[in-house]
This record gives structure tokens, C-alpha cells and sequence, in this order.
């Protein structure tokens, strides 16, 4: 199973909750997009345990909607994040870690 | 600034005098400069003076790299908020904090054309808020400033979670309020 391949479901399950208005990705990731190469699932890290595949941690840098209680919103990603990835991959998620990288008003993310 | 660091200093800023000094008379008196010749040939020449040489100018580097990295990050938070669940750990980010100082002085209604926050450390775990903002120049400052500060310190409090110690408010500018009609 790829990093890509669980990452995507991850990312899949954060932009799902709400209050969520995006995926931050590193300036390695875009990087990499300049390249020309494909990155599946933006603004996800995913690790795999050394030693024991099926453990995975995940990492989410989502950008959260002004007007939102941070805390909150986050505990939502870690709860749909780990259901989500146990529930399609079978994998054994071992740590979500949520990383709030910016806050976005409504009105900057209809222009 | 902890005691290791202003020690530091001091070491660096003295070391810098005397070097700067030294420079000085180089170029008014030809005898120190002979004299800082001969010093540097002995350097390269003999064993002993060498690793003395080397290890001083080393501290002396590491001296240079410590101030560099303590002047970036002096005043920037150093770490971001963080508090773990049993899933995993919720990380709040320096911009995610500026970003919501900025929003709600902007939406206090206080006449606040632009501003900037910064978010700074403060004692205990709590954070300290500086915005530097641009006004209209019909507002009375103080009255509107207390309201933007208490603005910024409920909603900072109630969407992060995170005790903030105190909000410094710096009016930098003030424009006239003619500039609103054609913003």
C-alpha cells in the first residue's frame, strides 16, 4: 500500500469536515508539482511504522474557516481521519496529528 | 533574553570592540600593523599558537551564528501551541493565530483600514498580541482601541483555546476618511 494511496483518503477525509477550507501544502510539495511530478494527497504526511507495516501516523495541515473553534474543528479531522483511513485501508492508525497552518475568512475563499 | 545568551553577548560584542580597535590603529600606525603581521605569520608557523587560533575563531563563529539565530527569532514565537488528544496532537500555527488578531480587529468596526499582527510569547504558557494599525482619522483612538483589543483578546481566547496575556494595540498611521469612499 502507497503513502499516496492512504494519503488520499486522508486528505479525502479532512476536507470532509466542516470548518475545513483547505489543504496546506509544503513548499517541497509544490516543488515537486513545478517539477511535473504528481503528488497524491496534498497537505497529508503519512509515515509508516518501521517494523510493523500496518501502523501509520498521519499528519494534516488543513487551513480552518474563520469563525470556527480551532480545537474543535481539529478534533473532528483526527476523529473522521482515522475512521476513515481504518474503515477503507485496513491500516491501524496509530496517531493523527492535525497542524492548523492558516485561517481563511468566507469572503477570501469565494474570490 | 536568559542569562547564557546575554553572556554571549557581551563576550561577542567586547570581542568585536577590541578587533575593531585593533583595525583602527592598523590603519593610523604602521608599527601595529608590522606587529599584527608578525602575530599572523606566527600563527601559521607554530603548532600551539595554530590550535589556540583555530579554537577562538571558532567560538568566535559560533558566537556570530548565535546572535544571527537569536535575532531572527526573538519576538516570533518559537514553538507552535500544541496539545495532544489519545488520537494524536492538535498543533496550532503562529500564522493561524496572526491571521485571526488580524480578522477580528478588522471586523471590530472600529475604523481600522489595515493592520498587522504579530504574535509574541509571553510569561507562562500564555501569548502576547501586537497589532501596528493603519486608522481612519475619525475615530477617537483610545475609546475604539480598548474595544479592538478586547475584540481580539475574546476571540483569539474562544477559537484557539490559548490564554492571552495582553494585546498591544500601535496606531502607526492615521488616513483621511476621505480615502474610504474610494476604497
Amino acid at each position: 500500500m502507497s503513502q499516496g494511496f492512504v494519503a488520499q483518503y486522508a486528505a479525502e477525509a479532512a476536507m470532509q469536515t466542516p470548518g475545513v477550507a483547505g489543504l496546506e501544502t509544503s513548499s517541497a510539495v509544490s516543488l515537486k508539482e513545478a517539477i511535473g511530478v504528481e503528488h497524491e494527497g496534498k497537505g497529508v504526511k503519512v509515515v509508516f511504522h518501521e517494523g510493523n507495516e500496518e501502523l501509520v501516523t498521519i499528519t494534516v495541515y488543513p487551513i480552518v474557516y474563520f469563525g470556527n473553534i480551532i480545537p474543535e474543528v481539529a478534533w473532528n479531522v483526527q476523529e473522521r481521519v482515522k475512521e476513515d483511513v481504518e474503515k477503507y485501508t485496513g491500516l491501524i492508525v496509530d496517531a493523527v496529528n492535525v497542524h492548523v497552518k492558516g485561517v481563511k475568512t468566507r469572503e477570501e475563499g469565494r474570490k | 533574553m536568559n542569562q547564557f545568551v546575554r553572556f554571549a553577548f557581551i563576550v561577542f560584542s567586547f570581542v568585536l570592540a577590541v578587533f575593531a580597535s585593533v583595525f583602527l590603529l592598523m590603519m593610523f600606525n604602521d608599527d601595529v600593523l608590522g606587529g599584527m603581521v608578525q602575530l599572523i605569520i606566527l600563527m601559521n608557523q607554530q603548532t600551539s599558537y595554530r590550535i589556540i587560533a583555530i579554537t577562538f575563531w571558532l567560538i568566535v563563529l559560533a558566537l556570530c551564528v548565535l546572535a544571527i539565530v537569536y535575532g531572527i527569532m526573538s519576538g516570533r514565537l518559537r514553538r507552535t501551541r500544541i496539545r495532544s488528544t489519545d488520537i494524536g496532537s492538535i498543533d496550532i500555527g503562529v500564522d493561524a493565530i496572526e491571521s485571526i488578531a488580524l480578522n477580528s480587529a478588522k471586523s471590530a468596526q472600529c475604523g481600522i483600514k489595515t493592520a498587522k499582527a504579530r504574535v509574541a510569547p509571553s510569561k507562562g504558557d500564555k501569548i502576547s498580541i501586537q497589532i501596528s494599525a493603519v486608522l481612519y482619522s475619525d475615530v477617537e483612538v483610545p475609546v475604539m482601541m480598548t474595544k479592538v483589543q478586547d475584540r481580539v483578546k475574546k476571540d483569539i481566547e474562544r477559537y484557539t483555546g490559548i490564554p492571552v496575556a495582553q494585546v498591544l494595540v500601535r496606531v502607526s498611521r492615521v488616513e483621511p476618511v476621505a480615502a474610504r469612499v474610494d476604497r
